[in-house]
């Protein structure tokens, strides 16, 4: 069965050119900016001032490969299948913790996450687009919209100091923990806007803004470690703690490719 | 002298604009936006109200919110370099028709509300237009970003418990600077020499911060309430701000909260007329 399939592929491949028209290949590279970053906050209050520190992880944003396969139907229309998969999305964000232990006879309270918190992403997806495109003599600018499906795996590393109270005073505990988000294929919405630029007869270059909505579901949650002061107490850790529903992937980004068109009329 | 002057001038707008005229057009459209996405809910201000209990916090958090849902209305002048490229002037207004959002998930030990959000933003979109024309037909492939002014109210209604009665409030934001961008597809069809009609598909993104907020209205008479109680500023940084010994705002200033952006990504569906002053 193997063999057929092979077989078959490399007859595809080796007739495509006469088969049939306007079969392309497009290998991209881009940048994506969230457009949804999520935002955290911790408020820290000594002796009655407030300061509230902002952090902010920029899910979806990255550097990506791309490549789309695709069909021009006639001269203005185009169904094409856009792969994409991030190569770079790694964040980190810090807020500087307060020392309590030079307290001293200050009031405090606090809120939220200090600490620091590195996330690193992987998105793969996967969009049928149908398109039109205008030919304008070797300039052609193109709309293209259609589903996008999603796959991602989020990693998140946490170091913070946990205070713990012991005959009034402030005993410092280093945190070490480290979790996995996953999800399954999520559907959102793509669209891309750009053109093309005919440098050859067969080969385009192409300037391409895509713009992403997805709020990725996650449905698994790992915690992978959870160390206090270098000790594991990964058993005692609920998931509860570091549980997250969605994370907003939404993007907006830029790319630029090369287009190779088996067979032009 | 001054008046020749002036004479020449307006033969010379007046000659220009019947030479260009021919490549002037004007466009009316409205739009429906369809949400894209979601965004958990900004926290423009915490909800609490007084009852036999005391003070109680209410819930008005919401998971999955959009207010990018709603009806645009756009005019624009127009015009023509040639066939195959256009620029346009659209100023464009837009609400949302989903106004109301539950607290949710709902919070079974504490009081839940309700809020009505109304979003109006007026923008101007400088836009660049790419097309092609078949016959009686064309089509143009458009991309724009402008900036305009969003205006902001939330109304605020707390569902009522055996502990709370009836309670409301109103606020409203200030005006304040709106971003948006995108693109789409439009397709025209002439109706006759100079009218065509045309639908279009596009996605939007824009993207509003509101600066301040003040509370117009509520179940407490205002005159009760202090200035903290009124009156919110939005900031990009809170650093040292003096609080009350039991750690609430200090009563006679403006409360300050660190500002958020109310992100729009929407889907839209539209039809409108086109005139061309003379082809």
């Amino acid at each position: 069965m193997k063999k057929i399939l092979i077989i078959l592929t490399f007859n595809l491949l080796f007739n495509l050119n006469h088969s049939f028209g306007q079969f392309y290949i497009q290998p991209s590279i881009g940048y994506s900016l969230s457009t949804y970053p999520q935002e955290d906050r911790a408020t820290i209050t000594i002796n009655n001032l407030k300061t509230v520190y902002k952090t902010k992880l920029d899910f979806g944003e990255g550097l990506h490969l791309g490549l789309n396969l695709g069909y021009n139907l006639g001269e203005n229309f185009l169904f094409e299948i856009n792969f994409r998969n991030t190569i770079y999305a790694k964040q980190k964000t810090s807020i500087k913790e307060p020392n309590l232990q030079e307290s001293n006879n200050n009031s405090y309270s606090w809120s939220g996450r200090f600490g620091d918190t590195e996330s690193q992403t992987s998105i793969f997806q996967i969009a049928p687009l149908f398109g039109v495109k205008l030919k304008i003599n070797k300039f052609s600018p193109y709309f293209k919209i259609g589903p996008n499906f999603m796959k991602s795996t989020v990693s998140m590393n946490f170091k913070y100091i946990n205070w713990e109270i012991d005959n009034s005073t402030f005993i410092p505990t280093n945190v070490i923990a480290e979790t996995e988000y996953a999800g399954k294929l999520h559907i959102g919405l793509q669209s891309n806007v750009g053109f093309c630029y005919a440098i050859k007869p067969h080969i385009n270059i192409v300037f391409d803004i895509v713009s992403v909505s997805n709020n990725y579901k996650i449905t698994k949650v790992s915690i992978n470690k959870y160390d206090i002061d270098g000790v594991s107490h990964l058993d005692e850790i609920s998931k509860s703690y570091f549980e997250i529903d969605k994370i907003n992937m939404s993007h907006s980004g830029f790319n630029i490719g090369l287009m190779y068109i088996f067979k032009n009329k | 002298m001054k008046n020749k002057f002036y004479l020449i001038l307006v033969v010379l707008i007046l000659q220009s604009t019947l030479l260009y005229s021919q490549k002037i057009y004007f466009k009316v459209a409205s739009n429906y936006h369809f949400s894209t996405t979601t965004q958990k809910m900004p926290e423009y201000f915490d909800y609490t109200v007084s009852s036999r209990m005391g003070i109680l916090p209410v819930n008005i958090d919401v998971g999955k919110f959009s207010a990018a849902s709603g009806i645009s209305f756009q005019g624009c002048i127009g015009h023509s370099f040639s066939d195959l490229l256009s620029v346009e002037l659209r100023y464009s207004t837009f609400s949302n028709t989903k106004k109301e959002f539950n607290a949710s998930p709902e919070q079974q030990n504490s009081a839940n509300g309700i809020t009505n959000w109304e979003l109006r933003q007026y923008n101007l979109f400088p836009t660049i237009l790419f097309g092609k024309s078949f016959k009686k037909t064309s089509v143009n492939i458009f991309i724009y970003s402008g900036v305009g002014l969003s205006k902001l109210n939330i109304n605020v209604k707390v569902l009522p418990t055996n502990s709370i009665a009836d309670n409301y409030s109103k606020y409203e934001f200030s005006s304040n600077n709106s971003f948006s961008w995108g693109y789409g597809l439009e397709y025209s069809y002439s109706l006759g020499e100079k009218m065509s009609l045309f639908a279009n598909i596009g996605v939007n993104s824009s993207y509003y911060k509101p600066v301040k907020a003040q509370l117009e209205s509520s179940s407490t008479p205002l005159e009760y309430l202090t200035t903290s109680q009124k009156e919110i500023n939005y900031v990009d940084e809170i650093k040292n701000v003096e609080l009350n010994n039991n750690g609430s705002n200090k009563p006679d200033i403006p409360e300050i909260r660190l500002n958020e952006t109310l992100k729009l990504s929407s889907i839209y569906l539209g039809i409108g007329i086109k005139y061309t002053l003379k082809k």
